[in-house]
């Protein structure tokens, strides 16, 4: 025999199916999950809309604002770059080369080595937008200057220099406020206020392998300079108005999304309202149609009777409208019960004397009551009407699966969750007859021969008021071996906590 | 031949009114309020109709029909069910069920169908 777990169960209500029949039921899967109720749609929980703009804005600003400042730094750099290749080449001209090789290596007289830097120094200064320039020898001795204050002078720890003497060719922006004096050269000139180029260029022997001297020029291009703001300004629209098009397109898309969510949310709530009212209705049909069907049959037979069989059917109609009456009493406190506030309450306590408010009943079905209660105490957070009221509909059902006797165990237990807080499982077992997978599970009101007074609406209801209680129900049973009902409620942390 | 019946309700009230009813029209009834004790008495006793209510403690009116069927597969049944559901009448007769009748119903439309199917 299977195991089958019944969701939610109303005495002529559909019911889950077991797991053998799952494709019957198309349901599928593990039903032993027991029933959750069901799930609530809270549009504010959270909103998909309002969360993406608020992150999106950030991310596509921040990402923007990198992107921007990375490609413009290498927008000046490439540029700048290439103005200072240029040069390099300029220099390099076999024309202007030839009349500074010897003065480099000084391997010539002295008049011929003015006369050569004279030669050499007139093409530099012959460029456009140059400000200074600077001749350097191999050991960082400055051979010619554009002023000539710094002639022959020798300045410790210029790393461009040694950069370019290192054969690599230099090139950079000073800006007037960040202007680093802590090159000397940069005392002697005087460039303050003024946005500039400087260039540091080997300069190469005739077989142009070895560097023999540097040049270093300051240079003011303003075209080039214009040419580089235009660039960076252009990038930084760019960046801007895509990213308000990668925004706007997104924020659209997310906001369409968010709408079909909310929609469909919205859907799933209502089918799953109409699928409890249709539960419902079920159930309230059914437990007022069989009473009527007595009531009918009763007065259909008065006719004929004696008169005491029909002062006793008389009775019969009487007891079956108390009956009536009596089960929709039940079904509207029921329905009052939920919207008590949750307390504090005695888990063990509240199923004692619950129990034992149905002694009677219990005695007559020669019931034994077997106790497995924690000895914690333990406290759940719950409307104490609402669940007596559910713990009395699953005790009167067990006992009625049980005419001739049989066990009925309550039991108790508190699992600890950590962070999670704690939860109180209170479980009603009883060795009936069990379910079948086609049974109903249900608590009726009983007329006084037959079946005991309850609840009658079964799990469905009882499911959504421990949902909103903050709990859940599960049913296990088996065949022949009896049900076993497990209510799990929120628990009181300082009670249960390990 | 008297005409044997088995009404199996759990409305014990109810069944003892069918039981009444059908006994006037000169029928054999018998009672259970349980679908084991229905069977039980199937088994034994063979009933020519059967009168099956589908709420019953423990299995429910279609589980017993189908073992009614087995162990008297010549009885008739004629369903009874409380929600009115065409779903839960059509599973009845797909199950064998000769008739389904939806509670509250006329205790001589149950007689009429009876007389019915014992023809």
């Amino acid at each position: 025999m299977n195991t089958h777990v019944i969701y939610g169960s109303v005495k002529g209500a559909k019911l889950a199916q077991p797991a053998n029949a799952a494709d019957r039921s198309g349901t599928g899967g593990d039903v032993r999950a027991g029933v959750a109720g069901v799930p609530r749609v809270s549009a504010g929980a959270f909103n998909l809309g309002r969360r993406f703009a608020l992150v999106s804005v950030v991310v596509i600003f921040a990402v923007g604002i990198a992107t921007s400042a990375v490609l413009s730094r290498f927008l000046a750099t490439e540029m700048l770059q290439r103005d200072a290749e240029v040069t390099a080449q300029f220099l390099r001209q076999s024309s202007i080369q030839k009349h500074a090789e010897s003065y480099f290596l000084r391997n010539g007289e002295q008049a011929q080595l003015d006369r050569e830097v004279e030669s050499y120094s007139a093409a530099i200064m012959g460029m456009a937008d140059l400000m200074r320039a600077h001749i350097y020898s191999y050991s960082g001795r400055i051979l010619w200057s554009s002023d000539a204050r710094a002639i022959q002078h020798t300045f410790a720890r210029n790393p461009d220099l040694e950069r370019a003497v290192a054969g690599e060719t230099v090139a950079h922006i000073e800006e007037p406020e960040h202007l680093d004096l802590s090159k000397p050269e940069h005392r002697f000139a005087n460039l303050s206020g003024q946005q500039f180029a400087e260039y540091y260029i080997p300069v190469r022997d005739a077989a142009g392998g070895r560097v023999i001297g540097v040049v270093e020029l300051y240079k003011k291009p303003d075209s080039l300079f214009a040419s580089i703001r235009a660039g960076q300004q252009l990038i930084w629209l760019c960046t801007l108005g895509g990213g308000l098009l990668i925004y706007g397109v997104l924020f659209w898309l997310v906001r369409s999304g968010d709408r079909v969510i909310r929609d469909q949310q919205r859907r799933i709530a209502s089918s799953e309202r109409y699928a409890a009212i249709g539960e419902v209705t079920a159930a309230v049909a059914h437990n007022i149609r069989n009473p009527l069907a007595t009531i009918r049959s009763s007065a259909e037979l008065m006719s004929g009777e004696s008169r005491d069989a029909t002062l006793a059917m008389s009775r019969d109609i009487v007891d079956q409208v108390d009956r009536l009456e009596g089960w929709i009493r039940g079904l509207l406190d029921h329905a009052r019960a939920g919207s008590g506030a949750a307390d504090s309450i005695d888990a063990n306590e509240l199923l004692r004397r619950s129990v034992d408010g149905m002694r009677e009943e219990v005695s007559r079905r020669r019931v034994a009551v077997r106790w497995s209660l924690q000895a914690m105490q333990p406290r759940v957070r719950v409307d104490a009407a609402t669940l007596e009221s559910v713990v009395k509909a699953i005790t009167v059902s067990a006992l009625a699966q049980m005419p001739d006797g049989g066990t009925l165990t309550v039991a108790t237990r508190g699992i600890w969750q950590g962070r999670s807080g704690s939860r109180i499982e209170i479980s009603i077992s009883d060795t009936g007859a069990g379910l079948s997978a086609e049974s109903s599970y249900t608590s009726p009101n009983v007329p006084p021969s037959s079946k005991p007074h309850g609840m009658g609406v079964g799990l469905p209801i009882m499911a959504r008021t421990l949902k909103r209680m903050g709990g859940a129900i599960g049913v296990h049973s088996m065949p022949g071996c009896g049900t076993s009902v497990t209510l799990t409620l929120p628990g009181v942390e300082e009670v249960t906590a390990p | 031949m008297i005409p044997h019946v088995l009404v199996i309700d759990d409305e014990a009230v109810f069944a003892r009114n069918v039981c009444i009813y059908l006994e006037r029209g000169g029928m054999r009834v018998e009672i259970a309020n349980t679908g084991e004790a229905g069977l039980d008495l199937v088994g034994k006793h063979q009933p020519q109709v059967v009168v099956l209510d589908y709420n019953l403690p423990g299995m429910d009116g279609l589980e017993a029909l189908a073992r009614i069927r087995a162990l008297a597969p010549r009885a008739r049944v004629i369903a009874m069910t409380g929600s009115g559901e065409n779903e839960l009448a059509a599973r009845f007769r797909a199950g064998g069920a000769a008739d389904c009748l939806s509670k509250p119903f006329a205790l001589g439309s149950l007689r009429e169908r009876v007389e019915s199917l014992l023809q």
